[in-house]
């Protein structure tokens, strides 16, 4: 009697989990689903009441946005100014991150205060001096000067990701290293980068992402022809009149990159953004 | 020849391991802070330009704290900074918790990670699409259950409360990963001495999983926190600040005052004023963070 009863408590709460999570799923993608839907519709059948599943697919809008509109120089301003920004994020961050990892000094201390810094002040608070500085240095409007605040976005993550990966790997091997007379160079290029390749891996792309979704330094920096694709999105709706199809082409556009990178290095990402909160 | 070359790149000497940082940072964080700091104490409004660059002192401080919209903006802020970080984290722990009794969580996992890499313009466009008053699915079903039509983001209070439950449906699922990721690593101990002795599983949750979570949920806290007092790109594209000022937080208010208003003097004043209170979050992070190996 007792057995049973339990037995079926438990499965009442089994079922109530899993419709928990169903919950949860529908309430994630339903959202994206409709929008993906939608950029398939023609007007007629977005303004349709009530709203339709069926119709007839078309690529119009698409075809206008990335075709006709201005919209594929976005997407390729965003790619130049996500892997350039990533490049230079890696190559200034990497060593203060292996040098914190392998030693504490005051130094290090010091940057890696300054550098949790740069990622906790809002972007709208230092966008406006820094409108002011790229002007006077030409750097307004220009790939470079999005790039290098983009690099300002990404500098506090490549520093805590790669400290994190680079403490992992055990002391012994790059002490072995120094005693064999590598220098502390060779022994950094020759033991531990490669050693924390998977994690560099993970670090770039994490950046990638982010600088791709990136939007206050990009829309405040740029200039109509370095536009990257969340500045585009903001475009196309106007207190005038909204063109919905394109905003929902060039929105799913924006999405499947990251989406696909993401399944790809499922781990790696999560780590990457619950760094901080978990160690190891 | 050999030893200077050794002498140079010593970790001991670990000054060439910082320059490069170090150069980043002074040209791309410390300058701009000090012209911050700078435009601050002197007259910058593009709308009176003869008298830009004069030295005025605090003047653009008083005058920020003297404007009641700046404050109505800070009050907005805090109150769904407040509302949304008490939903997020309560629905978070709730979620990993029942995350952790899936077997196989690994899908799951990644449908979590999409509004988590979605950039906030395409969450705010999202928000804007489905509550449109002329095809929105919302305000459409909303209308089939009570009969009767609403505009959700031309209605101050309801735009406000919009806001909030897409800000919730976009980063729940970032805490949720965090939180579970926190709670698989817990050890196993507790757990069977519970059993053992016969706790009611609310019992187990309340007295051992929460406890062992505190210090994840502090830092999950702290990292969502920091990241909702910076937001601006929903806003910007779900409501435009509006209707009237309704949605105006902290963010979009500097915004509107430096390239609206072309107040730069003003805006670098709340600017400074921003960054003083953010110090001790600074302080907090580091701490959680500084924890490991080399710190």
């Amino acid at each position: 009697m007792n057995t049973y009863r339990h037995n079926r408590l438990n499965l009442l709460k089994r079922i109530m989990k899993y419709s928990i999570i169903g919950m949860l799923v529908l309430i994630i993608l339903l959202p994206y689903a409709w929008l993906l839907l939608d950029s398939f519709k023609e007007r007629i059948d977005r303004f349709a009441i009530p709203p339709k599943i069926f119709f007839p697919p078309t690529l119009n809008n698409y075809l206008y946005a990335f075709v006709d509109g201005g919209f594929f120089q976005n997407m390729i301003n965003s790619l130049i100014i996500a892997l350039c920004s990533t490049a230079i994020s890696l190559v200034f961050g990497v060593p203060a991150a292996y040098a914190m990892s392998v030693k504490k000094s005051r130094l290090g201390t010091i940057i890696l205060f300054i550098t949790i810094m740069t990622r906790i002040v809002p972007e709208l608070a230092i966008v406006v001096p820094l409108y002011n500085y790229f002007n006077i240095l030409g750097l307004f409007g220009k790939h470079l000067g999005i790039i290098l605040a983009h690099v300002l976005y990404n500098i506090a993550f490549v520093v805590l990701l790669m400290k994190n990966f680079f403490e992992q790997i055990p002391k012994e091997i790059n002490d072995s290293g120094l005693i064999d007379g590598c220098t502390p160079l060779n022994s950094f290029l020759r033991l531990s980068l490669p050693l924390a390749a998977p994690g560099l891996a993970a670090t770039a792309i994490f950046c990638i992402v982010m600088s791709w979704d990136e939007f206050v330094y990009s829309f405040i920096l740029s200039s109509e022809s370095t536009k990257t694709l969340p500045v585009a999105i903001p475009t196309l709706i106007t207190l005038f009149g909204a063109k919905w199809g394109q905003a929902t082409a060039v929105s799913v556009a924006t999405m499947i990159p990251v989406i696909i990178l993401a399944f790809i290095i499922q781990r790696a990402l999560i780590k990457g953004l619950t760094s901080g909160a978990v160690k190891g | 020849m050999r030893k200077a070359w050794n002498w140079r790149f010593s970790v001991q000497k670990d000054i060439l391991w910082y320059l490069p940082i170090t150069i980043l940072i002074i040209f791309l964080f410390i300058a701009p802070v000090s012209i911050m700091l700078s435009n601050s104490l002197h007259a910058f409004n593009y709308a009176r330009p003869s008298e830009i660059g004069t030295y005025i002192g605090v003047q653009n401080y008083s005058q920020a704290l003297h404007s009641e919209a700046f404050f109505r903006s800070i009050k907005r802020l805090l109150s769904f900074f407040l509302i949304t970080l008490t939903a997020e984290t309560i629905l978070a722990i709730f979620l990993a918790h029942i995350l952790k009794g899936i077997e196989n969580s690994r899908p799951l996992l990644s449908i979590l990670l999409i509004p988590t890499i979605s950039a906030p313009v395409v969450v705010g466009l999202l928000g804007r699409f489905m509550l449109n008053t002329s095809f929105g699915i919302i305000p459409y079903v909303i209308g089939l259950v009570f009969g009767e039509q609403i505009t959700i983001l031309s209605e101050p209070n309801l735009a406000f409360i919009a806001l909030v439950i897409v800000e919730i449906w976009h980063w729940t699922p970032l805490l949720t990963l965090i939180f579970y990721s926190g709670l698989i690593v817990l050890p196993m101990d507790p757990y069977d001495a519970a059993k053992v002795d016969g706790a009611s599983s609310w019992n187990v949750f309340w007295y051992i999983t929460l406890p062992m979570m505190m210090p994840i949920i502090v830092a999950g806290v702290v990292i969502r926190g920091i990241d909702l007092l910076k937001i601006f790109d929903e806003i910007l594209v779900m409501t435009g600040g509006g209707p009237g000022d309704a949605t105006e937080l902290l963010n979009f208010f500097i915004y509107k005052l430096a390239f609206r208003s072309w107040n730069v003097g003003q805006a670098s004043a709340i600017g400074v004023l921003l960054i003083g209170t953010m110090l001790p979050l600074t302080y907090i992070l580091f701490k959680i963070i500084g924890g490991g190996r080399g710190n």
